[in-house]
């Protein structure tokens, strides 16, 4: 059977996840303040969907807000909303709309997450508590969701999939000891099989709550 | 001194001279925190939304013999974020220390499709935006010092919660900030800390009585065996916090929870 998966947000990584993840997959990039408890089955029934149940959800939704470096005592408070606080939230909501029909499939749900959250980044604040904030409601969910046999993960990514270039070798400059001991960091292809072999039953049906840290053996977070 | 200030404040007066400000300081961890400061020496700044508690905390404080003075702040609104700040350097000449620790409330347990969604944003506004406003508006000060920034996050903030999973996400953001913030800060000399207490407070109270078995499950997985004391545990970890004795500590998520949570 062709997994129906829904990757929710614009630009990398979940524009280049979703062109190599496997089975049916539609890709929507909504505005993080757009996202209510509806949003989910709003795609579900729109006219013309792909997708008539849910097998997978991808969330990466990180506005432009959230990846433009800034000092802390610079944001406004409209900033920072928009930085941290409504895509957190969209988060949230993105997830209860998708429980239902996830359940009915037995489904998945895996975050991704920039590395920034868990090894911290200046002038990146609001981005590295989105990200650790995001971290943890995959183990929640993973915690409630369980008895309805949906599980839920966090898979940790470079920040170069992530930040402009110059900003991600900032933040690993200044936060990474150590060069990454793959000597390469994973391709989006490699990623996309990790999350496909998390959403496939026959192989990880015992797992859930996974934090993986996908960075080529950069950081090695314990 | 009393006995309760001994406890709290077992280093003696480490902060004698130093200001500062605890939001959600009427009760429960606050108000413990605020009391072990101000018995440390600290001038405290009890900042509350209702006068009906904060009033109260900062008059058992100067009842102990400490100094303390409340102040109206909603931790969720800039402007009183600010004035509440500026409350604390006119009153006693600046701020070394800033603690944010009120919390919304989580609302009744359940998985997140069953939270209701008018207690969601409150959630994220309290932990997270106030995080922002309260290390916005306390930088000037706190650098001019340098002072210490500690924000109040939990064991759920790293494990996850089946039940309270919007309180735990938001105390998971509150650590990606501190992170973040003191590798920001760490080169003004301000270090940014968290704190991830388990005691026994009204919001415990409030969640065992939603849950009966909670406690059970908590003391029996805590090696120590008992729920900690807001003023004796929990408060001598901020005091340490802010002393000079954590010169060398930043970004770091303190887990008191009598051993409870050993993942780190």
């Amino acid at each position: 059977m062709t997994r129906d998966v829904l990757v929710v947000g614009g630009g990398d990584p979940a524009a280049a996840l979703a062109s190599e993840l496997s089975g049916n997959v539609v890709q929507v990039a909504p505005e993080a303040e757009e996202v209510d408890d509806g949003f989910v089955d709003g795609l579900l029934r729109a006219d013309g969907t792909e997708v008539d149940g849910l097998d997978l959800v991808v969330h990466a939704l990180y506005p432009q807000q959230s990846r433009t470096p800034a000092p802390v005592e610079e944001m406004t408070a409209d900033r920072w909303a928009a930085a941290c606080d409504d895509p957190l939230e969209a988060a949230i909501r993105v997830a209860r709309g998708a429980h239902r029909h996830l359940a009915d499939r037995h489904g998945t749900m895996v975050v991704c997450v920039p590395l920034v959250g868990a090894a911290g980044a200046a002038n990146l604040v609001a981005l590295a508590g989105l990200a650790e904030g995001l971290r943890v409601l995959a183990r929640s969910l993973a915690r409630s969701w369980g008895s309805d046999q949906i599980r839920a993960h966090a898979v940790t990514l470079h920040p170069s999939l992530f930040l402009a270039s110059e900003h991600a070798e900032a933040a690993v400059e200044a936060t990474a000891l150590h060069d990454p001991a793959l000597v390469r960091l994973p391709s989006v292809a490699e990623i996309a099989a990790v999350i496909d072999a998390l959403a496939d039953g026959r192989t990880t049906a015992g797992l859930t709550g996974a934090s993986l840290v996908m960075d080529g053996g950069t950081w090695m977070a314990g | 001194m009393t006995e309760m200030a001994t406890v709290a404040a077992p280093w003696g007066r480490v902060l004698e001279g130093q200001v500062a400000m605890v939001t959600g300081a009427g009760q429960g961890v606050g108000a413990g925190i605020a009391a072990a400061l101000a018995a440390a020496g600290a001038a405290v700044v009890v900042a509350t939304r209702r006068a009906a508690n904060g009033e109260p905390a900062a008059e058992a404080i100067r009842a102990a013999g400490q100094t303390a003075v409340f102040v109206r702040c909603d931790v969720t609104e800039a402007v009183d974020v600010q004035a509440a700040v500026n409350e604390a350097v006119q009153r006693f000449g600046g701020l070394d220390i800033m603690v944010h620790n009120a919390v919304a409330p989580a609302g009744r347990p359940g998985g997140v499709q069953y939270t209701r969604s008018d207690m969601i944003r409150p959630q994220i506004a309290t932990a997270t935006t106030a995080s922002f406003l309260c290390a916005r508006a306390s930088l000037v000060h706190l650098r001019q010092r340098p002072g210490t920034l500690i924000l109040l996050t939990s064991p759920a903030g790293v494990e996850g919660s089946a039940n309270l999973p919007i309180y735990a996400t938001v105390k998971a953001t509150q650590r990606g900030i501190v992170k973040s913030l003191a590798r920001e800060w760490g080169p003004l000399g301000v270090r940014v800390n968290a704190i991830a207490p388990v005691a026994r407070t009204p919001a415990m109270d409030a969640a065992v009585a939603a849950n009966p078995s909670l406690e059970t499950r908590l003391v029996a997985r805590t090696p120590l065996g008992r729920l900690g004391d807001a003023t004796a545990d929990i408060g001598p970890v901020a005091v340490f916090l802010a002393s000079a004795g954590a010169r060398y500590i930043t970004g770091q998520t303190i887990v008191a929870d009598g051993g409870g949570f050993l993942g780190l």
